[in-house]
């Protein structure tokens, strides 16, 4: 089988030389590109599964890079930004990256992303079954969800809210995607009505709802369903 | 007045004149035609007064005309005697006609000269907007509209500002309307009910920002200001220039706004290019030092080596946020949040196995707050970072949110020494200078706690626990509060 190979856009040579030591020993072959027009065009060259962008790029921005270098959802593009200011990845994941990491982040971390992403781009259907972090077991097609050997039972925008997550398991969905996917696009800045059901659901589902584990909160960004690690 | 006298001389005299010509024309026409309807030759005089000179001048002709048919064609001719009845009826007809006609003639006459001055005011009007929209200062409107109401309006004119003192060459009662007329917001002063003994009317301008301006007119001739023909003039020229003082205040504003923001932008960009500078050393920093598999011994040296990165990295967070704060700060951008997630967040700062040791104590049903999840978390992080650091390890460390009726408290206690004789002191460390046993950078973490606390509209105070150690207290307002239904 050949190695599946993941394009590194990022302008600093240490950060590269690391991704690309990590990739390595992780099993990916990773190509380098240290400006906008080399990862357009390795992109085209090299075709690969996921792309790893760096926004604070030197001859372009790299929001913009984003809807080419993914191809249509084809590719994942996991953004690594360092800015601590969220409305940048906001705007990266509704131009469509898959997902981010901060700077600095952990490479463990960053391979978990990264894997999660590869599994998620090559699934055909969305997984019927999702087994969640704490033993939680979220079934899509029948409507159930289960906490060890107990159904739990939702109301409807519970539901609705766990199942969008679900479905998009280990990924962060922004607040404003999830709140037009539950609620419509007429209240797609209520943020209060997401607020209420994730402790809701927190209640029932979460083994210490003070420490969420299960629906991890990204701040000011969106929310996270945690997966079991396979 | 002699002026108005000579002009109703001159009106009678052409009154006269247009009577007798009909006279004649009727003396003449007697030849031919009957008599009754030759009393409508003297309609012709009425009309014409009417129309050109107003109502008096044609009810004059129209009196003049009756007599004079009477006396030279209603036979007994050259006598003021009537005989017969239906001559005294075609007077009387004659003279109710006539009095219609001059009446619905000098209405007309009436309209057509108030659409003339209408118009006339209305150019003035535009020809004075053209004039304020070139001016950039609201001083300099002032001055216009003055000259502008002295030139159209034939009056004196000034603009006074009644918060300041009264004008040497303003009587008392012209000063007292002047005030009323500001404090009112409405007109006072001669021609109007209020202070009619005044020599001048005033009335306020309405400006933007200066409410205590009022305008005020006076007339050499001690007449009425402002007669209800000038009304619309003068109105409209006020108008103007409060709309003037709207635009150049709105213009202003928005510039100052506009460079704020400028400002702001720049100061962000570069604060976040600092940022991406400084922490991609440190990611590559940490990702090398995992790299590193080490000798069993060497281990214990790398854990250590990353908890310093991890510390680095909030030191440069702090760095960051103290530049924007003290650089004016960006505003908050307030969301609602749910303070299990900024609690849970701010304990991700810790390495996980002190987060699992942190004491929380937040009951269920919390109301969610409205503020800047950002800062708050930073507030948060610092404070719980600030009590593992000097509280002896995070096992005596306790987050718990207490609900009051004045809104809700979040405390942050740890085990540790406690603060000394003077807790609130630490807010200020940064300034005071080390002398305290906290030492290593909490100075920073608590300076900025407060200044975030100042920027998001929250309370913070320090304290010692009776049992010994510290408490940090965090107050949201109950305006700031939201609770679910």
């Amino acid at each position: 089988m050949t190695q599946q190979k993941i394009l590194i856009v990022d302008d600093e040579f240490a950060i590269r030389r690391l991704l690309c030591a990590t990739l390595t020993r992780a099993g990916f072959h990773p190509v380098e590109a240290d400006c906008a027009r080399a990862a357009l065009s390795l992109a085209a060259i090299e075709k690969p599964v996921v792309v790893l962008l760096d926004l604070g790029l030197p001859d372009r921005d790299g929001l913009e890079l984003i809807a080419p270098l993914s191809r249509g959802g084809e590719c994942p593009v996991l953004v690594i930004s360092a800015r601590d200011l969220t409305t940048e990845r906001v705007a990266a994941l509704d131009l469509g990256a898959d997902d981010y990491v901060t700077k600095p982040f952990d490479t463990e971390e960053l391979l978990a992303r990264l894997r999660a992403a590869l599994r998620r781009a090559g699934k055909v259907v969305p997984h019927q079954v999702v087994q969640a972090t704490g033993d939680v077991r979220i079934d899509l097609a029948a409507r159930q969800v289960w906490k060890g050997a107990h159904e739990v039972r939702l109301t409807p925008k519970e539901w609705a809210f766990l199942a969008t997550l679900a479905a998009d398991a280990g990924r962060v969905l922004t607040h404003r995607h999830l709140l037009r996917s539950i609620w419509g696009p007429a209240h797609e800045d209520d943020l209060v009505y997401l607020r209420v059901v994730a402790r809701a659901l927190r209640q029932k589902l979460e083994a210490d709802p003070a420490r969420p584990r299960l629906i991890r909160n990204e701040p000011a960004i969106g929310y996270r369903l945690v997966v079991q690690p396979a | 007045m002699d002026q108005a006298s000579a002009t109703g001389l001159r009106q009678g005299v052409e009154g006269v004149f247009l009577v007798a010509l009909a006279t004649v024309g009727a003396l003449l026409l007697d030849h031919w035609f009957r008599l009754p309807s030759l009393v409508l030759i003297f309609i012709l005089p009425v009309v014409a007064q009417s129309g050109r000179h107003g109502l008096k001048p044609g009810l004059m002709a129209a009196c003049l005309g009756a007599l004079s048919y009477n006396f030279f064609l209603v036979p007994p001719r050259f006598t003021l005697r009537v005989t017969q009845g239906e001559d005294f009826l075609t007077l009387v007809v004659f003279l109710i006609v006539a009095i219609g006609v001059g009446n619905l003639a000098a209405r007309l006459r009436r309209a057509t000269v108030r659409s003339a001055q209408l118009s006339a005011a209305n150019l003035h009007l535009r020809l004075f907007a053209e004039h304020l929209s070139s001016l950039d200062h609201a001083d300099e409107i002032g001055p216009l509209l003055v000259a502008e109401l002295e030139e159209k309006l034939d009056v004196s004119a000034r603009l006074c500002d009644t918060a300041g003192p009264a004008p040497a060459d303003l009587s008392g009662l012209d000063w007292a309307a002047a005030c009323w007329s500001a404090s009112a917001r409405s007109p006072a002063g001669r021609g109007c009910e209020v202070m009619a003994g005044s020599d001048w009317f005033f009335q306020p301008c309405f400006w933007p920002e200066t409410q205590t301006l009022v305008i005020g007119v006076a007339r050499s001739d001690a007449g009425i200001p402002v007669p209800p023909d000038d009304r619309y003039l003068f109105n409209g020229l006020l108008d103007q220039a409060r709309q003037a003082a709207l635009r150049i205040g709105l213009a202003q504003n928005a510039r100052q706004q506009l460079e704020r923001a400028t400002r702001a932008r720049t100061r962000d960009t570069v604060l976040a290019a600092i940022g991406h500078d400084l922490r991609t050393p440190m990611t590559t920093l940490r990702g090398q030092i995992l790299a590193v598999q080490g000798l069993p011994e060497e281990r214990q040296v790398l854990a250590d080596a990353r908890a310093q990165i991890l510390r680095l990295d909030s030191l440069v967070r702090n760095v960051l946020e103290m530049a924007r704060l003290t650089a004016g700060g960006t505003p908050p951008d307030a969301q609602i949040v749910d303070l299990v997630d900024v609690v849970a967040d701010a304990l991700s700062d810790l390495p996980p196995e002190a987060a699992e040791m942190v004491d929380l104590a937040l009951p269920s049903g919390l109301p969610m707050v409205c503020t800047d999840p950002r800062m708050l978390r930073h507030l948060l992080g610092n404070l719980v970072s600030n009590a593992v650091r000097h509280g002896q390890g995070p096992k005596g460390v306790r987050v718990c949110v207490d609900v009051h009726a004045d809104g809700l408290a979040v405390q942050i206690t740890d085990k540790g020494p406690g603060l000394g004789a003077t807790p609130e002191a630490f807010f200020n460390r940064v300034i005071s200078g080390p002398s305290s046993p906290r030492h290593d950078g909490a100075g920073l973490g608590l300076a900025i706690v407060k200044g975030l606390a100042d920027a998001m509209g929250l309370s913070v105070s320090a304290a010692n626990q009776p049992g010994g150690g510290a408490c940090f207290t965090v107050q949201f307002p109950a305006s700031m509060l939201w609770q679910a239904a």
